[in-house]
């Protein structure tokens, strides 16, 4: 085999490898966030400065505030009582993952059917089917795949007894409802959600929430990112 | 990057696509009842695989012939499969190649839905329509082993997350430990296809399932981690 045809299979390799990596991230995020382990969900994420995480309620900007989001805003594993009746399983479905062409990033979107439990609005104990979309970028950090930048969007979060049609036509404004989960003081995001669609009876399901990676040459060419 | 070295590393993202395809096919084939074919992705002739259900675990080729062709049920038997559905999904994998290439490790969440009718879950029953119709929300500690040249199972276990009848809310609804193992005479006569009666081996070890006041429980099953070997770094598996 000559050295062309080498290295060929090595470009080759390189990206299969890329989304392999990409694959066992989004598993290990969809395993642990349940389990409150923050600092194993922290090992996933680029330590960088332009990290990002949205969560429904808002964004965390940088690795500094990624740590707030899972160590704070979320409870740590000691945190007994705040973890108590609390479950939250995200189920990766239809994931697409894309490599860049240089091998630096890589961008994936998946779907969720999760399901959710614990104290709301109106509930001491609740539980609750969750529909979401992902979309993440990952980044090549001293050679291990990272997140770079993940957003959560949701689809709708309907409580178990409740049809999702009548419980967005209830509150048409469901962000309101998410903002009931909004963490304060330590714990709170930096700024608001970029995106607030939830599912209503009046709502035409959105487009690009989130667009659904597609081949791509740098991050450069694709503007900020999910 | 020599040959060498690349067909290693070619290998190991094979071994990925060979262990998630074996988990597809589990999927189609529980939900169609066929058992032969789901015995077949245990490995041959090896007498250290096991199958670990919710009730107990079935260790060895005979244990594993036990829990799915007795205690659960084959569609060469239609009148025993009749309404049952087990749909499992395997989502979120987390797939680790041992560095020798010769066995691997997963951990999968499962959401999904079963219905057993009483006969197939060890239950006498009192009218022969009932049935239950459960979300079965589960995971999978998965530990596959190469042999001559084919990834197979090697352990199988199976975690709850929770367990509920379709019209009742889990948080409503304790998740309760499957006692599935027939134990009285009458119960025994429901599996008359084999002397075992389709008893496990033993309880399996360490249960939960969400009820209210619990605490989600950290490695129930612990993620896979970058290993060597599969005797000295992992020891007994999932």
């Amino acid at each position: 085999m000559n050295t062309a045809v080498l290295e060929e299979m090595r470009e080759k390799l390189c990206r299969a490898q890329c989304v392999s990596a990409v694959n066992k991230l989004i598993g290990k995020f969809c395993q642990l966030y349940p389990m409150s382990k923050g600092d194993a969900l922290l090992e996933l994420f680029a330590v960088r400065q332009d990290s990002r995480v949205e969560m429904l309620w808002g964004i965390y900007d940088g690795y500094d505030s990624i740590c707030r989001c899972f160590t704070i805003a979320h409870p740590k594993p000691e945190e007994i009582e705040r973890r108590e009746n609390e479950m939250h399983v995200s189920n990766a479905m239809s994931v697409v993952i894309v490599p860049a062409d240089d091998g630096l990033t890589a961008r994936a979107t998946w779907q969720s059917y999760g399901h959710s439990s614990g104290k709301t609005e109106k509930r001491a104990l609740d539980g609750y089917w969750s529909l979401r979309n992902y979309g993440a970028d990952f980044i090549l950090e001293n050679g291990q795949w990272k997140f770079w930048h993940l957003h959560v969007y949701d689809i709708f979060l309907c409580d178990f007894y409740t049809s999702w049609t009548e419980g967005a036509e209830q509150r048409p404004d469901s962000q309101v409802f998410f903002n009931y989960f909004r963490p304060t003081g330590e714990g709170a995001p930096d700024r608001e959600p970029t995106v607030t669609w939830h599912y209503n009876k009046n709502a035409v399901y959105s487009q690009g929430c989130p667009a659904v990676s597609t081949p791509y040459k740098t991050f450069a060419n694709i503007g900020y990112g999910y | 990057m020599d040959l060498e070295q690349l067909e290693a590393q070619v290998s190991r993202l094979e071994a990925e696509i060979e262990i998630k395809n074996s988990m597809g096919y589990y999927s189609f084939h529980h939900v169609a009842n066929m058992q032969r074919e789901t015995i077949a992705l245990f490995a041959p002739e090896n007498e250290g695989v096991r199958s670990t259900m919710m009730w107990g675990a079935y260790n060895g080729q005979e244990g594993v012939y036990e829990n799915f062709m007795v205690r659960h049920m084959d569609y060469h038997e239609p009148n025993r499969c009749l309404g049952v559905i087990l749909y499992h999904v395997m989502t979120s994998g987390v797939i680790e190649v041992a560095g020798d290439g010769q066995t691997a490790r997963a951990t999968w969440l499962s959401p999904g839905m079963s219905i057993w009718p009483d006969v197939n879950r060890g239950v006498v029953p009192t009218d022969k329509d009932v049935a239950t119709v459960d979300w079965a929300n589960i995971k999978y500690g998965m530990d596959y082993v190469k042999q001559d040249g084919v990834w197979y199972w090697y352990h199988q276990r199976v975690y709850s997350i929770f367990g509920a009848p379709y019209n009742e809310c889990w948080v409503d609804c304790p998740a309760v430990k499957h006692d599935w193992q027939p134990s009285s005479p009458e119960e025994m006569a429901l599996y008359p296809q084999s002397p075992r009666h389709g008893v496990a081996d033993r309880e399996a070890d360490g249960w939960w399932g969400y009820a209210p006041g619990c605490i989600y429980p950290d490695d129930y099953p612990p993620l896979p981690v970058p290993y060597e070997n599969f005797e000295k770094d992992v020891g007994y598996g999932y």
